[in-house]
């Protein structure tokens, strides 16, 4: 009997991995075609349109991309509001979560009802400008790291995280003499590192993307995030479209197509970079341990 | 704990079926009743840090929350920007009138919501599936470097995505049609074809956000007691069913929230992506409010009329939001209020 | 742990801030665009322009096209500062974004002295110019040596109620031809097309008849692709086979294009392109058809013939011997025709919120009429001689050092008149300006361009796509002439007759 479980055990794992890797693979294999791309010559591009490997190799694109003197400033602007951000972000979320979750919270439901109002009814475009304005935050990195300093979503679901802790352990604490805010930092934020990490690449992703918010609120260009950089290069790589405000647009000759894809590349890079290093906290069995009496 | 103890916890809560084993025979359903019994002055001043720590979050809402919510009011105006939102005249419901009278309100609907149903009952469980079986790898390497490989197309923008099916599924010379042709098959028209439309956004989707949307299951399969599959192999559990009983509770609750939350921005579709995809020959199956709107106000500046519709979409949500959350406290879930 | 995370954030930051400092121009002076809506250096004097008056600060809001911006170092600029003696504050807006931001920053009151508005007969604006928002410029015009020169036509195509708001940018009137692979041409021993049977005749050969001599059958004859909802090239084929551009007089009336004879004619051209392989069958979802042209297995683009260069660089990487020759008249049933554009790109507008006395507006009209100066024109297309560009014999070479070249990014956004502008570039783009030029006797303007109907604002966009989706659809041969009937009644209910209607009566008024 015990052969016959560990063979139906060996045969799940069989499939499971190799479905895995199939979807896996489909997955990767356009990225392999945007990474050859970028490195390809505007001539394979065309001629042959999907390629994994680009047989005559060329830096052109990113030699343009680089050309552009605005990118290491606008990657600085970037990284830092994706930093300072996300430290914000993860702050001011996890704190307002926490007393959420306590189930002894008097005004736990008509805050928490608040909050989901907000997640489907907005004020728009221009009111929150207006608001953003008459903080006197325009033109400002804060307008940038403020406003959404929340999401309503991250929100409740760090909420619910929370919730799932056996609540033995904040008694045990409270009887050694703890007031909520140290069961906060002391036990509950290291318990939630899975969360606290998901979220914090949640936040980070964001942060990295922000390019319309940047146009609105910030006027000087010298303070745009890399992601305006980008983007115009995209938008001018596909012809142009998405254009919708000119009714005949300026003519601009566009850049090479493998610009568009080192565009992506550089784009995805870094994110791709951090994920590893979060890939730690979401090892088994941290709760272990402590709920052991 | 003993390890007789976990085999109580494993079988206790597959009897039960309740969310979280682990809090099985700790927890302790009297708090709100315990409470009461104090006034609130009193729960206010013993629970006072939480108060505190509640504050900053309250403040960022009702600043940048609140404060700008009468742009809501917006959908009844004509809203001209250098006026003001005060100055801007009153037109009652004449925006909703267009919507609903002089659109093709009918057909947009109910290509939204197939698009809405297609996405929930197609991409919705997969990456629920999709963790599950990244749970049971065992194989850590590998377990590792298929996490970080299939989130990558998160990041790539729907223009390349959308440049990306152009290329595999065009009549001229796309992939996936030569090697038809060359198999002897007849060349399908994917994209101009308002049969394949909807699988091929609902494909494109999966796609693009089946591994992203599985970070926050493994996030939540990160807190499972390792030791209790152990018990459960003991009691002659195959692997199937240790997903069932063990695996799938710990991430029941976060697949209600996520469930719930969908369902609250349920007529939203995505308007990138559709309004690359759409042409003359699908948009009978393809244009949806978000593309509608677009095509209607924005590029003239009509905020009105976008506001409108979105206040149409939120109402729907916020309907579907209320009814799911019920139907979960029936079912014994936590709700997300 | 946490601790280290945050040293390691702080650590970042620090070095981020370092990097967003030193990356570009560290320069401590950034401004921030749309302030100074008071103005207290215009004072006193008389409009004489002496060289002893400080500059004027002058504020404007100008869309981008290019990935990076104009750098406020850039000599460029620096020079037409000097030349207008102005001191100017940009601030950006990458096209893209340009409405919402423009919207945003008119609802917070705080505008610059001079913004372009890209759209200008966009609800918001002319709604905001008839509760009196802005300058009304007409009658200040002829004060002005170069802004006198402003074609009437294309002012009429800006006015609004009439009345002239704004400065328009000019571009060229009219730009449209086609690009033709010369090559091609040649080794059929074609000649190059001067009416529409010819012009069929050697789309077809292109098909057909190997024109690349590669032994494999693997061309075809047109590039099409979709520009928003329209079909590329089009609007072109519809005015060569005598069809209006975009709205036509008959009988006393106007009426739109989709309803003339000569429009059903151009579709069953198409059909006729379509149903021969002679265009490429997926034509109906490409986003840029310059990407088919591109490859090198097209033989002619439609569309602005400014972009024959680009298309014919990129031909060339794939077969070096690739020419492309450029044809702007093919005769039709009335001869030889040929759409007028707009003549404009967006218009210079002068808010009174920010410019209160008339003063400063005249001193902003200076600035606008010296820029027009030719100068300036040939300083904000090339740059400066030496510096950005240098002519040796005839010769134009442009600078390639990219710090250089991006002291002239978007500095066509600065620019009104472009009428003196120098030509240099290679064989191609001097054929490019002879066509345009040529173009202007053929060319034939939209008859309403300068008419206002609230319908066509309100719901024009949304029922013009009644009318390319059925286009697209006869063409590929999914609907019959029944059936666009019955598409054309539609686009007649859901508020195509009254904009006809509103049309119309201001065209009435007109003829008054």
């Amino acid at each position: 009997m015990r052969i016959k479980a560990s063979l139906g055990s060996k045969v799940f794992d069989g499939v499971n991995m190799g479905l895995l890797i199939l979807f896996a693979l489909a997955t990767i294999i356009p990225f392999i075609y945007v990474i050859a791309g970028s490195f390809a010559t505007q001539k394979e591009l065309l001629t042959k349109g999907f390629i994994l490997f680009p047989t005559e190799f060329s830096l052109d694109a990113y030699r343009y991309i680089f050309s552009t003197g605005t990118l290491m400033r606008s990657l600085g602007v970037t990284i830092y509001i994706t930093v300072v951000g996300t430290l914000i972000n993860i702050f001011m979320t996890c704190l307002m979560a926490y007393p959420l979750a306590r189930r002894d919270m008097d005004f736990r439901k008509p805050v928490m009802l608040m909050i989901i109002f907000t997640m489907l009814f907005s004020g728009g475009m221009i009111p929150t400008f207006l608001v953003v304005k008459q903080l006197g935050m325009i033109d400002t990195y804060w307008s940038l790291l403020v406003p959404g300093a929340i999401s309503a979503f991250n929100l409740i679901i760090i909420k619910n995280f929370f919730q799932q802790l056996p609540e033995s352990l904040e008694e045990s604490a409270k009887i050694d003499g703890c007031n909520d805010l140290m069961i906060f930092i002391k036990i509950v934020l290291p318990l939630s590192m899975p969360a606290i990490a998901t979220f914090s690449l949640f936040y980070a992703v964001g942060h990295w993307n922000t390019f319309f918010n940047a146009i609105l609120y910030i006027n000087d260009n010298n303070k745009w995030p890399i992601q305006v950089l980008l983007r115009q290069i995209v938008i001018l790589a596909s012809g142009g479209i998405g254009d919708s405000t000119a009714m005949e647009s300026e003519y601009v000759t566009p850049p090479e197509q493998a610009v568009k894809m080192a565009v992506i590349v550089m784009s995805t890079l870094p994110i791709l970079l951090v994920y590893p290093f979060l890939q730690k906290h979401f090892a088994k069995g941290v709760l272990l341990g402590s709920v052991k009496g | 704990m003993g390890h007789r103890n976990l085999q109580l916890i494993w079988r206790k809560g597959r009897e039960n079926g309740m969310a979280n084993m682990q809090n099985t025979l700790a927890r302790k359903n009297s708090v709100s009743s315990a409470g009461k019994e104090s006034t609130l002055l009193k729960r206010l001043v013993k629970n006072r840090w939480l108060y505190f720590m509640l504050l900053p979050g309250l403040l960022y809402f009702i600043i940048f929350k609140y404060w700008p919510m009468y742009g809501v009011l917006i959908a009844f105006k004509d809203f001209q920007p250098f006026l003001g939102f005060l100055e801007s005249p009153f037109v009652g419901l004449k925006h909703f009138n267009r919507l609903f009278f002089e659109s093709n309100f009918m057909t947009l609907f109910m290509n939204t919501l197939i698009l809405a149903l297609y996405n929930i009952i197609f991409f919705f469980p997969l990456p629920i599936i999709i963790s599950l079986m990244l749970n049971e790898l065992r194989v850590e390497f590998v377990k590792r470097s298929i996490q970080t490989l299939i989130y990558i197309p998160h990041f790539m923008s729907w223009v390349v995505v959308v440049g990306i099916a152009y290329i595999f599924l065009t009549t001229e010379g796309g992939l996936v049609n030569e090697l038809i042709d060359s198999l002897g098959g007849e060349k399908i028209n994917f994209l101009l074809s308002n049969d394949w439309f909807r699988p091929l956004v609902t494909f494109e989707v999966i796609w693009k956000e089946t591994g992203w949307g599985t970070i926050i299951f493994l996030a939540a399969l990160a807190g499972v007691d390792p030791q209790l599959y152990e018990a459960a192999k003991i009691d002659g559990a195959n692997r199937m069913r240790q997903i069932w009983h063990i695996t799938l509770p710990a991430i029941k609750s976060t697949i209600v929230i996520l469930l719930i939350l969908r369902l609250g921005s349920f007529l939203d579709t995505g308007f990138e992506q559709i309004f690359l995809m759409l042409n003359a020959m699908n948009r009978d199956v393809g244009e949806v409010f978000d593309t509608y709107v677009y095509s209607v106000g924005i590029s003239q500046g009509q905020y009105s009329f976008s506001t409108a519709v979105g206040l149409f979409k939120s109402i729907i949500g916020l309907i579907l939001v209320l009814l799911s959350n019920y139907l979960a406290k029936k079912f014994g879930e936590e709700g997300i209020y | 742990m946490k601790k280290s995370i945050v040293k390691t954030a702080v650590a970042v930051s620090a070095v981020s801030l370092f990097l967003s400092a030193c990356g570009g121009n560290a320069n401590p002076t950034t401004n921030s665009g749309t302030n100074t809506p008071k103005n207290n250096n215009t004072s006193t004097s008389t409009p004489a322009t002496t060289q002893e008056e400080t500059p004027f600060k002058l504020s404007l809001m100008l869309p981008s096209y290019s990935p990076e911006q104009m750098p406020e170092s850039s000599s460029v600029l620096k020079l037409l500062e000097e030349k207008t003696n102005t001191d100017l504050s940009v601030t950006w807006v990458p096209s893209t974004t340009y409405a919402d931001k423009l919207s945003a920053t008119v609802a917070s009151g705080e505008l610059p002295q001079a913004l372009v508005a890209l759209t200008p007969k966009a609800s918001y604006i002319v709604n905001a110019v008839r509760s009196g928002m802005f300058w009304e410029i007409g009658p200040y015009l002829q004060d002005y040596p170069n802004l006198r020169r402003m074609s009437n036509i294309v002012l009429n195509n800006i006015s609004i109620d009439g009345k002239v708001y704004g400065i328009y940018r000019e571009r060229d009137l009219a730009r449209f031809g086609l690009m033709m692979r010369q090559d091609w041409l040649d080794n059929l021993q074609l000649e190059e097309p001067t009416n529409l049977d010819e012009l069929y005749n050697v789309l077809k050969e292109f098909t057909y008849s190997d024109p690349d001599k590669n032994g494999k059958d693997d061309t075809i004859g047109l590039a099409v692709g979709m520009q928003g909802s329209v079909i590329a090239g089009f609007k072109d084929i519809l005015v060569y086979h005598g069809g209006p551009n975009e709205w036509e007089v008959q009988d006393g009336q106007l009426i739109p294009a989709h309803m003339t004879d000569a429009y059903m004619d151009t579709m069953l051209f198409y059909k006729k392109l379509y149903d021969e392989n002679i265009i490429n069958q997926d034509f109906a979802v490409v986003q840029d058809g310059r990407a088919v042209i591109n490859k090198g297995t097209a033989g002619v683009w439609i569309d602005n013939m400014v972009d024959g260069k680009g298309i014919q660089d990129n031909i060339q990487k794939i077969t070096a011997e690739a020419k492309i020759t450029l044809v702007n008249r093919i005769a039709g049933p009335a001869g030889d025709r040929t759409r007028a554009g707009n003549g404009y790109l967006g218009m210079f507008m002068i808010p009174k919120t920010s410019v209160k006395t008339e003063d400063e507006l005249k001193r902003i009209l200076t600035y606008l009429d010296r820029v027009s100066e030719e100068d300036i024109q040939n300083l904000m297309k090339y740059g400066v001689e030496g510096s950005h560009y240098t002519v040796d014999g005839g010769n134009y070479s442009a600078n390639e050092d990219a710090k250089v070249r991006a002291e002239l990014n978007d500095s066509n956004q600065f620019m009104v008149l472009q009428d003196k502008v120098v030509s240099y570039g290679t064989e191609l783009e001097k054929l490019a300006v002879d066509k345009f030029n040529d173009n202007v006797e053929i060319a034939i303007p939209n008859p309403a361009a300068g008419f206002i109907s609230e319908t066509e604002i309100e719901k024009g966009t949304e029922i013009s796509k009644i009318i390319a989706d059925a286009t697209v659809k006869f063409i590929m041969g999914s609907i019959d002439e029944e059936q666009w009937d019955k598409e054309v009644e539609k686009w007649l209910q859901s508020g195509g007759s009254k904009i006809m209607e509103e049309f119309n009566a201001e065209y009435a008024k007109l003829a008054q």
